[in-house]
């Protein structure tokens, strides 16, 4: 029996360090470029909104950059629904935000090229309309 | 929302519905036709699992802690019913379930337990008199037990709908 309890704890020990998501490595990165992105609803559609800089002000804006560089996206609740954004192709996910005024950042090492598809991955949100292209060059 | 409201709400609303449709799927298939089955013994096993079990105060709860932490579950989600999320797959998939929950409740609450009640009050009626109960009685009892084998036939279909619609909406794409 002591050596089954022995195992048990073990196992969960084993599972729990597995669990623990290390540290991305583009997390500790200086970003060439920040995107901020804020949710809103507007004229019936859910959206992302750009703030600040050649995005601001646009609906689901095409976010530009460089491969080799490394972005940074802020996503900002003006709604207070839960949100993220997400691009699966690249495998990125940020935290969820929930609450009005709520903050997340995602740090992206962008090594690839081409035109990808960012979204809101809570389900519905994208069909309502928060949708944007992701162009690396 | 605060996120921890959010997963508070979630445990509840999961935790109190795997409860009510539980428990009523087996009731409608398990505890009713053993009732049935075994003759005399059956309205006492009746009146314990009412009066000293509480099972309609448990059903109760249960429900109304359901719908209570699901409407503010869709609330939430919807961005305070927006018709822009309701449109989406998963908002017609979820609203769907929705709405055949509440049906589920009311016709649980307001029709399975008040109907119940009437039949065992009948019931009580007729163990406490002499002899053999009367044709009115008796057609009574049987009024009320179409009744309430009806009710408990659309508890049971409207909660499959919202259970199925549940598991699933969020993949609904259209």
């Amino acid at each position: 029996m002591k050596v089954f309890y022995r195992i048990f704890l073990l196992s969960m020990l084993g599972l729990f360090a597995g669990g623990c998501r290390s540290e991305h490595p583009a997390n500790n990165l200086r970003p060439d470029r920040i995107f901020m992105l804020q949710t809103t609803l507007l004229e019936g559609k859910m959206v992302f909104v750009g703030v600040g800089g050649e995005i601001d002000g646009q609906v689901n804006p095409d976010l530009e950059a460089q491969s080799g560089n490394t972005v940074s996206v802020v996503l900002e609740s003006s709604d207070g629904i839960p949100h993220d954004f997400a691009v699966p192709e690249l495998n990125i996910q940020s935290q969820m935000v929930t609450g009005k005024g709520a903050s997340t950042d995602v740090v992206i090492e962008l090594n690839e090229q081409g035109d990808f598809t960012y979204f809101c991955t809570v389900p519905g949100h994208r069909q309502a309309g928060m949708e944007g292209r992701l162009i690396i060059n | 929302m605060n996120v921890y409201l959010l997963i508070i709400l979630r445990f509840v609303h999961i935790i109190a519905g795997v409860l009510w449709g539980g428990a009523a799927i087996s009731y409608l298939f398990f505890v009713k036709p053993s009732v049935q089955s075994i003759g005399a013994a059956g309205p006492q096993f009746m009146e314990s699992l009412t009066t000293r079990r509480r099972y309609p105060l448990f059903m109760v709860s249960a429900s109304l802690l359901t719908v209570l932490a699901g409407g503010a579950l869709f609330w939430n989600s919807s961005g305070g019913f927006s018709m822009a999320w309701i449109k989406t797959g998963p908002g017609v998939g979820f609203t769907i379930g929705s709405l055949a929950a509440l049906v589920a409740f009311f016709v649980g609450n307001f029709g399975i337990g008040p109907t119940s009640a009437q039949l065992g009050a009948l019931g009580q009626q007729i163990g406490l008199s002499d002899g053999p109960p009367s044709q009115e009685l008796i057609s009574k009892m049987q009024v009320l037990e179409r009744k309430l084998n009806r009710a408990e036939w659309i508890d049971f279909a409207m909660l499959v709908v919202a259970m199925l619609t549940m598991a699933t909406a969020r993949y609904w794409f259209f």
